[in-house]
C-alpha cells in the first residue's frame, strides 16, 4: 500500500493529508512550531502514523511521497535572515532596484498602510547600495553585442562585494532574457576564481535562469529573492530529509509550487515555494470541482491567520495575469493569483482609540503561540476563535476532535476586558460584533475578487476550506450573493489534500516580441519560425528537466499560453494557444480571433484597438506529467433524515443580538451519511471542523461526504454547462 | 552493550529505559568544582554553563539539570534575596510583581545559560531546565493564606518563564513544587499546570512535576508527562504503584551522596512490584561540600541497577 502524504506548513497549523492506495484516507492538524518548522511536522508524521495504526518507520517506509507546501522561504523574506548578497548589473543601472517601478513603495501593503502617506516608505532593500556594482558591458534589444564583457572589469568589481562580505552573487544584466551570453560568463569568471571545491566558493544566481522575462526591475528582484532564501530553504529542507530518512522515508521530497504543480526539492526554485500552501488549496478545489460539477470555484481557506481567496473560472486556475508580490518585492514568477488578507480564527480584536474607538479585527494573529486566549497558552488578547467559542458555536471539548481544550471561562474574560466593558457591551454582543465584523472584512474581499474583476458570482460555487471556513462561510457568503456552498470532506487541511494529488508540473517562460497582424498592411506574421523557435527552446528545457525527474517525454503533457495585446498597450491578456506550432499565417489569424474575443470578454468588445495590430509579448509553456487522478471513495447514500445517533443534543448558541442565546441542534458529523440534510439552525461537529448552518440555510452531505450548504430562502442559479474536456 | 547517556535519556522519555537516568540537582557542587562561589557562578551565564558541564561529565551524568534553584523566580518577581553561608534565602515578597520576570536577576543568567548549554550537550546528554512550580511560587509570593488568588497574578508570569525555557529545547521542563503541598482539588492550580504544560507541548517538552508532598492517587490529575517523587521517602511506593498504570515516566528525588540510595530504590521497587526504571535526581541541591568520590561511586551503583 503505497501512501501519498500532502504537508501544509500554515501560520497557526501544520496540515497533513494522506491518501493510500486502497482509498485510506487520513487528516490531522498541528500547531505550527515557528521556531523550528520541521517540529511540527514531524509531530504531524507521527500523528499519522498513529492514525494510520502503524509505527512510525512503517509507516514512512510505505510512502511513495511526501508533498511540502512550506512557509520556510516567505519567513526569510519577512524576517530578513537570508545571507548578504552582492547584485551584478549593467554600469549605470545600479539603483534599478532602489528606484524600483513607479508607486512599488506601495506593494505588498495594506489599503490602510497605503493611505498613510505621512509614514509610508520604501522597505529597507534586500541588497544595499554599497553591495550593487554596474560592470561594463551592454545588450541591444534583440541580444546583440553592443558592449562586450570585460574579465578585469568583473574580476575587480566582484573582489569589491568580497571585500564587503558578499556571501553570494545575483547577476542581472539588460536584455539579458534575449541573450544571457554575459551573464553566463559572469558566473564562469566567478567559479573560475571561487571554485566549488574550495572553501571560498560563492553560489551565483543568473536572473537568465531564474526568470528570462523582460521586466528589469521585476526580473532583477525575482532573481534577488530566490537567491535569499535559497540557502535558508535548502537547510531546512536538507535537515527535513535527514529526519524523514531517519524515521523511515528514504525518497526526495517532492515542493508544492505556486504555479500549481510540484517538483522535487532539487529540481525546485526556491522563489516559487512563496504561497503555495493555497494554491495546493486551489487545485484540490478544481480537482474536486469535477466531482461535483463545479466549473465555477471561488475558493476560499479561513484558517488561524489568514483568509485565502482564489477563482476558479470554468474549470481552470486563474494565473499569472498579474504581479505577484512577496513581502514588499515585486516579482514576475507564473504564480497562480490567490488573494491573502489577516483575517483568520486567531485574528485579533482589538479597539482603535484614533479611531474613535472602532472595533477592528486583525490583522494581527495570536499564531498558534500563545494562540487564542482559550487555547490557555498564556493568549491575552482576544481572538475570533475566542468570540466563537463564546457564541457557542464551538463545542470546547471538540476542539481538533477532541486533542486540544479550550477553556470558555478565559475566552469570555478577555473579551470583557478588552472589548465588551470598554464599549459597554455584553460578552455576547462584543463576540457577535466581532464575529459579524470578520465576516464583513472576508465577504467584501471575496466580492472584490469576484464581481470586481469581471465574474457573475451568483453563477459560482463557494469553496469553504481551512479549520474555520466553515463555521463562517454561509455569513460571508451573504456578502458576495453566493448562495451555494461546498465544505468538501478534507476542508479543514485542504491545502494539504491539494498538496497530496498535485501532478508534477513547471512553467517555463520567456519574453520574446513578436507582431503577429499589422493593421496598416493587413498582414499576419510570416516568419513562423520567430513563433516556433522559442516554443521548441522551451519545450527542450522543459523535457531534459523531466527527464531529470524521471520521466519520459511521452508522459508530458504541454499547454502553450501566449502574452499578448494591442500594440504598445501597458497591459497584457493571457490567451491559450490551440497548438505549441504555428504551420501558417491562417494561424495566427485564429491566434489573433482568440485574443481580441478574450480582450472582449475582459473589458468589452467596443474597448478593442485592432488599429495597433496584435503583438505577442511572453510564451509559457506548461509541462504536466500525466499521472492517474486519485480516486476519492465513494459512499452510498442514505434517506434525508439523519439517523438519532447523529443528533448530539442541543446547545446554547448566540445567532442574533434580538433572540440571544437560543437552544440550536447539535450533530455528529462522523454518525451522518450521504443524502442526509439537515435545516438550519444547526451546528454539526466534525473532528476537524464545525459547520455553522445558520436559518435560512440547508446542510446536506454528498456521496464524496462533502457538505453542501445552500440557501433556502432563494432559488439556487444553476452552473452554466461547459463544453468540452477540462483536462 | 553500553547504553550512552543520550540513549538513556531517549529510552526513559519513551518509556523503554534500559537503566536508570542520572541527573542530580548539582548546582552549588558545580560552584565549587570550577573554584567560585554559587553566587557568583550565578551572575555569569559562561562560567554557569561551564561549571555544569564539567561537572555533569565529572560526575557522568546522564542528564544535566539547570536552574534548579527554587529562588530563582521569585527574586525575578521582585523578591529580596538574602545571602547566608554562600546559599540564597527568600527575603520580603515583592510589593508588585515584575515585568518580564525571564528577563531579571539571576534567572535571565539561569535562561541563558541552559540556551548554551543545551546546545552543546544535546547531543550526548539529556537536558533538563527547572523552575519553580505555580503553587510553590505563590506560597513565596504570597504566603499559604493568598495562594488561590496569588495563582491567578502569578500565571502569566509562569507561562512566560515555562516559554522562555521551553525556547532552550530542553528534553523535560520540570517544576519544583518543594515547598507546597499539591492537591488535585485546587482547579486553578490545575488550570495554571494546565497552562504551561499547553506551552511545553507546544516546544515539545516534556512537562514534569517534581513533587515533594503529595497524595499519591492524586498525582495522576495533574496530568504530567513526567512525574518525579521526593519528599517522604514512604510514600514512594505506593505513589509508584498509582502512576504505574498510566505510561508517564517516573522520577525519584533521593538522598545522594551517602550511599543509600540503591538500597531505596530496590525497597520502592519490590513494595510496589514494580520493575520501573527511574530518573534519578537529588532530593535537593547536592551540597558543596558533598564527597565527590563517594558521589561518583554511588551513581555508578545506580547506573548498574536493573
Amino acid at each position: 500500500m503505497g501512501f501519498n502524504i500532502g504537508i501544509d506548513i500554515g501560520g497557526t497549523f501544520t496540515d497533513c493529508f494522506v491518501t493510500g492506495d486502497s482509498g485510506l484516507i487520513l487528516a490531522c492538524k498541528t500547531p505550527t512550531t515557528h521556531y523550528d518548522l520541521s517540529v511540527g511536522f514531524m509531530k504531524g508524521m507521527r500523528e499519522l502514523a498513529r492514525l494510520s495504526g502503524k509505527p512510525l518507520d512503517v509507516f514512512l517506509s510505505e510512502t511513495d511521497s511526501v508533498r511540502y507546501s512550506t512557509t520556510v522561504g516567505t519567513n526569510a523574506v519577512i524576517e530578513r535572515t537570508g545571507p548578504k548578497l552582492g547584485l551584478i548589473t549593467t554600469a549605470g543601472f545600479e539603483d534599478t532596484i532602489f528606484l524600483g517601478r513607479a508607486r512599488n513603495w506601495a506593494d505588498g501593503v495594506s489599503m490602510a498602510e497605503m493611505r498613510d502617506q505621512a509614514r509610508i516608505r520604501k522597505p529597507e532593500p534586500l541588497i544595499q547600495p554599497d553591495m550593487v556594482v554596474g560592470i561594463r558591458e551592454r545588450m541591444d534589444s534583440a541580444g546583440q553585442v553592443l558592449m562586450p564583457l570585460s574579465r578585469e572589469d568583473v574580476l575587480e568589481k566582484v573582489q569589491a562585494l568580497v571585500d564587503r562580505g558578499a556571501m553570494g552573487f545575483v547577476v542581472s544584466l539588460l536584455w539579458s532574457f534575449m541573450n544571457p551570453e554575459h551573464e553566463h560568463m559572469v558566473k564562469e569568471i566567478i567559479e573560475e576564481e571561487y571554485p566549488e571545491d574550495y572553501l571560498g566558493s560563492l553560489p551565483v544566481v543568473l536572473s537568465s535562469d531564474v526568470s528570462a522575462k523582460s521586466g528589469e526591475y521585476p526580473r532583477t528582484m525575482t532573481a534577488i529573492v530566490n537567491a535569499y532564501i535559497h540557502g535558508v530553504m535548502a537547510d531546512e529542507i536538507n535537515k527535513l530529509s535527514n529526519e524523514l530518512r531517519d524515521s523511515g522515508f528514504k525518497r526526495p521530497i517532492t515542493l508544492v509550487h505556486n504555479t500549481g504543480g510540484t517538483k522535487k526539492a532539487s529540481r525546485t526554485r526556491a522563489v516559487l515555494t512563496h504561497n503555495a500552501g493555497p494554491v495546493a488549496g486551489m487545485y484540490g478545489a478544481a480537482f474536486q470541482g469535477r466531482s461535483t460539477g463545479d466549473q465555477n470555484i471561488v475558493f476560499t481557506d479561513m484558517g488561524g491567520t489568514s483568509f485565502d481567496i482564489g477563482v476558479i473560472a470554468n474549470g481552470e486556475m486563474k494565473s499569472h495575469d498579474f504581479i505577484p508580490v512577496i513581502d514588499r518585492w515585486r516579482t514576475n514568477i507564473p504564480a497562480v493569483e490567490v488573494k491573502s488578507i489577516g483575517a483568520g480564527g486567531g485574528s485579533i480584536a482589538w479597539i482603535n482609540k484614533l479611531m474613535g474607538n472602532a472595533l477592528e479585527v486583525g490583522p494581527q494573529s495570536a499564531g498558534s503561540m500563545p494562540g487564542p486566549a482559550c487555547y490557555d497558552q498564556g493568549g491575552a488578547e482576544p481572538t475570533v476563535t475566542d468570540a466563537d467559542l463564546v457564541l457557542g458555536f464551538y463545542n470546547p471539548d471538540n476542539y481538533l476532535g477532541g486533542k486540544m481544550l479550550l477553556d470558555p471561562d478565559l475566552a469570555a474574560e478577555v473579551i470583557e476586558k478588552k472589548i465588551a466593558r470598554p464599549l459597554g457591551l455584553s460578552v455576547a454582543e462584543a463576540a457577535w460584533r466581532i464575529r459579524r465584523l470578520v465576516d464583513a472584512q472576508m465577504g467584501q474581499e471575496t466580492f472584490n475578487e469576484v464581481a470586481l474583476k469581471g465574474h457573475d458570482p451568483r453563477i459560482f460555487s463557494l469553496y469553504a476550506c481551512g479549520g474555520a471556513g466553515a463555521a463562517h462561510a454561509c455569513d460571508f457568503a451573504g456578502y458576495i450573493g453566493i448562495k451555494r456552498i461546498v465544505a468538501p470532506f478534507s476542508s479543514s487541511v485542504y491545502g494539504a489534500f491539494g498538496a497530496s494529488i498535485m501532478k508534477i508540473k513547471e512553467v517555463w517562460e520567456r519574453s520574446r516580441s513578436l507582431k503577429i497582424f499589422q493593421w496598416a498592411r493587413q498582414k499576419y506574421l510570416d516568419d513562423i519560425e520567430s513563433f516556433n523557435r522559442p516554443v521548441r527552446e522551451l519545450k527542450e528545457l522543459a523535457i531534459r528537466d523531466l527527464r531529470l525527474e524521471g520521466y519520459d517525454e511521452r508522459q508530458i503533457k504541454f499547454t502553450l499560453e501566449l502574452d499578448m495585446r494591442y500594440g504598445s498597450q501597458y497591459n497584457l491578456t493571457k490567451v491559450t494557444s490551440p497548438r505549441l506550432e504555428i504551420a501558417s499565417a491562417d494561424d495566427f489569424r485564429e491566434l489573433c480571433e482568440l485574443f481580441m474575443a478574450r480582450y472582449a470578454e475582459i473589458y468589452s468588445a467596443e474597448a478593442g484597438f485592432p488599429q495597433g495590430g496584435v503583438n505577442i509579448e511572453g510564451f509559457f509553456l506548461t509541462a504536466e506529467v500525466m499521472t492517474e487522478d486519485p480516486r476519492l471513495p465513494v459512499e452510498k447514500s442514505a434517506p434525508a433524515t439523519p439517523e438519532s445517533q447523529a443528533h448530539k443534543g442541543k446547545r446554547a448558541v448566540f445567532w442574533e443580538p434580538k433572540e440571544g442565546y437560543v437552544d440550536t441542534d447539535i450533530y455528529d458529523w462522523t454518525a451522518l451519511h450521504p443524502g442526509n440534510m439537515i435545516a438550519g439552525p444547526a451546528i454539526i461537529e466534525s473532528p476537524q471542523t464545525t459547520f455553522v448552518i445558520p436559518k435560512g440555510w440547508q446542510f446536506s452531505m454528498d456521496t464524496f461526504r462533502n457538505g453542501i450548504l445552500e440557501r433556502t430562502d432563494v432559488a439556487v442559479a444553476k452552473q452554466p454547462e461547459r463544453i468540452g474536456s477540462l483536462s | 552493550m553500553m547504553i550512552t547517556p543520550r540513549q538513556a535519556m531517549d529510552g526513559y522519555l519513551s518509556g523503554r529505559a534500559a537503566r536508570p537516568v542520572l541527573a542530580p540537582f548539582v548546582e552549588r557542587l558545580a560552584a565549587r568544582v570550577t573554584g567560585t562561589s554559587y553566587q557568583a557562578m550565578g551572575a555569569d551565564a559562561g562560567n554557569y554553563t561551564a561549571a555544569l558541564s564539567k561537572t555533569a561529565n565529572l560526575l557522568g551524568l546522564d542528564a544535566v539539570v539547570v536552574g534548579a534553584d527554587d529562588t530563582l523566580l521569585a527574586e525575578a518577581l521582585g523578591a529580596t534575596i538574602v545571602w547566608r553561608d554562600g546559599r540564597p534565602e527568600l527575603g520580603a515578597p515583592p510589593l508588585a510583581l515584575a515585568d518580564e520576570p525571564a528577563m531579571q536577576a539571576r534567572l535571565k543568567v539561569a535562561i541563558e545559560a541552559a540556551s548554551r548549554l543545551f546546545q552543546v550537550i544535546r547531543g550526548a546528554q539529556g537536558c533538563i531546565a527547572a523552575m519553580t512550580g505555580p503553587a510553590t511560587l505563590a506560597s513565596q509570593i504570597y504566603g499559604q493564606a493568598g495562594m488561590a488568588d496569588g495563582l491567578s497574578a502569578l500565571k502569566p508570569a509562569l507561562v512566560s518563564v515555562a516559554e522562555a525555557y521551553c525556547k532552550t529545547r530542553p528534553d523535560i521542563l520540570l517544576l519544583l513544587e518543594t515547598q507546597s503541598h499539591l492537591s488535585a482539588g485546587d482547579s486553578r492550580l490545575r488550570r495554571t499546570l494546565s497552562a504551561i504544560k499547553n506551552v511545553a507541548s507546544y516546544y515539545d517538552v516534556r512537562f514534569g512535576i517534581y513533587a515533594a508532598s503529595y497524595v499519591p492517587a492524586d498525582l495522576a490529575a495533574f496530568n504530567a508527562d513526567v512525574i518525579v517523587l521526593g519528599g517522604d521517602e514512604s510514600l514512594m511506593p505506593e505513589a509508584v504503584s498509582a502512576l504505574g498504570q498510566s505510561s508517564s515516566p517516573l522520577g525519584l528525588a533521593l538522598p545522594m551522596g551517602r550511599g543509600a540510595c540503591a538500597d531505596i530504590i530496590r525497597s520502592i521497587q519490590d513494595t510496589s512490584k514494580s520493575e520501573t526504571m527511574f530518573l534519578l535526581t537529588s532530593s535537593g541541591d547536592i551540597a558543596a561540600d558533598a564527597d565527590i568520590e563517594r558521589l561518583r561511586n554511588e551513581l555508578s551503583q545506580l547506573r548498574e541497577l536493573r
